[in-house]
């Protein structure tokens, strides 16, 4: 695969460490990704989302824009 | 309870900025056009600092880790703020690492390297153990110091002669391409190493200041090093910019004037040293504050001690020469910290747009 072979020549010599991270990063990278296109779709078809803690999050940010003004 | 000013938040922001950047020539392979790389850098680096606080401003009394948590529950954001540690430990260590080996180059070549890491490191264990408002007091008053160092030294190498504007010319001579080419490593180091003052922000006094605060601290920090390059570049010119091993050392080399004021490199090393010991101790803290929060671990002091040994191990293991170290930066950059500094935090404020449209469905 033309992955496995970009990985091999880019990571060459580079270490253990390095080769982890490249890996570990984009891996998660694509996941998030995935994790948009789930959230956009859940959005779309009018999924309500309930998490206490953003209801927080905007309050303090209105209580923020009261005081401010 | 930790509070921080924003003229603290400013200078530690500033120094973090300015840091180790003045140990290379950023945007080099660029040739003459390095400063145009920096300032384009500079524009898309000041999005992302408006993207980090924006993230911030979402959820103001809280770190970096507890955002992520909120944002993306324990399955999906663990994994993301272990990422975000070891990252931080990549950065930590080749700060540490940079700067033992300039103490080696510079002043100190028969010492051995572990000495001078376990100095360094002590130094910053015990500001930490005082806790991070006396770090951040310690670079309100370090900051004037770098600042004055680095504008005299460049007003000394432009009065004794060594300047040559035409170095300069000509101005996009090769395209834009090669502009463009570096332009992902300098967004990322070091505009979009600014992530890890989300694990800072909630400790400011004035949270509605953040993003002001933060935005000119990279502005300026910016102009700055764009300066230092049109320096590097009008006294070593291009190519010697390139090749040689910490350019401002080199320049400062060549000041001379008058026979009387030569020989003070010492101070660049200064300049350098005090911008590593601060970025070193902001990446450490960060990684201590990470582990803190993540694993609800109240012995703070424990975990420094624990952090500073593992470090110091880390920092002589994981790299074998300077020479390593000097080609790992653009492959770090481009290939794994874009992702965690830059891509990640991005992806993560658009779940959380989602997520509040959602909300308020």
């Amino acid at each position: 695969m033309w992955i496995i072979e970009f990985l091999k020549k880019s990571l060459e010599g580079r270490g253990f460490y390095p080769a982890l991270m490249v890996v570990f990063s984009w891996t998660y990278t694509v996941v998030l990704v995935a994790v948009i296109i789930c959230q956009v779709f859940l959005y779309i078809f009018g999924v309500k989302y309930y998490n206490p803690e953003f209801n927080n999050a905007n309050e303090e940010i209105d209580e923020k824009k009261k005081g401010d003004e | 309870m930790i509070r921080l000013s924003k003229h603290q938040l400013f200078t530690l922001m500033f120094i973090f900025e300015v840091g180790s950047t003045t140990l290379f020539a950023l945007g080099i392979s660029a040739k003459q056009d390095a400063w145009i790389v920096i300032l384009l850098a500079l524009l898309i680096g000041l999005g992302f600092i408006w993207i980090y606080t924006e993230l911030q401003n979402a959820f103001p009394d809280r770190n970096y880790v507890q955002i992520i948590l909120a944002i993306l529950g324990k399955k999906f954001g663990i994994p993301f703020i272990l990422l975000n540690v070891l990252g931080c430990i990549w950065h930590c260590a080749r700060n540490l690492r940079e700067f033992g080996e300039l103490i080696i180059i510079t002043t100190l070549p028969e010492t051995p390297l572990w000495v001078i890491l376990f100095v360094f490191l002590s130094v910053s264990i015990y500001a930490m153990l005082k806790g991070v408002e006396t770090l951040a007091r310690v670079s309100e008053m370090v900051m004037p110091v770098i600042l004055i160092f680095i504008i005299s030294l460049y007003v000394l190498v432009y009065i004794s002669g060594d300047v040559d504007f035409k170095k300069l010319t000509p101005v996009l001579g090769n395209g834009v391409k090669p502009v463009l080419k570096v332009l992902p490593e300098v967004v990322m180091f070091p505009f979009g190493e600014m992530f890890v003052f989300l694990m800072y922000w909630n400790y400011a006094n004035e949270k509605n200041v953040v993003r002001k605060t933060a935005m000119k601290a990279v502005l300026w920090s910016g102009i700055l090093l764009c300066l230092s390059l049109i320096i590097y570049i009008t006294v070593l010119g291009p190519k010697y910019a390139s090749i040689a091993t910490i350019p401002l050392v080199e320049t400062i080399r060549l000041v001379n004037i008058g026979n009387i004021i030569s020989n003070i490199d010492a101070i660049g090393v200064i300049i350098i040293f005090l911008g590593g010991f601060f970025k070193m101790s902001i990446y450490l803290n960060a990684i201590v504050l990470i582990l803190t929060t993540l694993f609800k671990i109240k012995n703070y002091k424990l975990i420094v001690i624990l952090a500073s040994i593992f470090m110091l191990w880390f920092s002589i293991v994981f790299e074998p020469s300077y020479a390593y170290h000097q080609w790992m930066f653009p492959f770090d950059a481009r290939y794994f910290a874009i992702a965690y500094c830059n891509i990640l935090p991005l992806l993560l404020l658009i779940i959380y747009w989602i997520k509040k449209k959602r909300v308020q469905l």
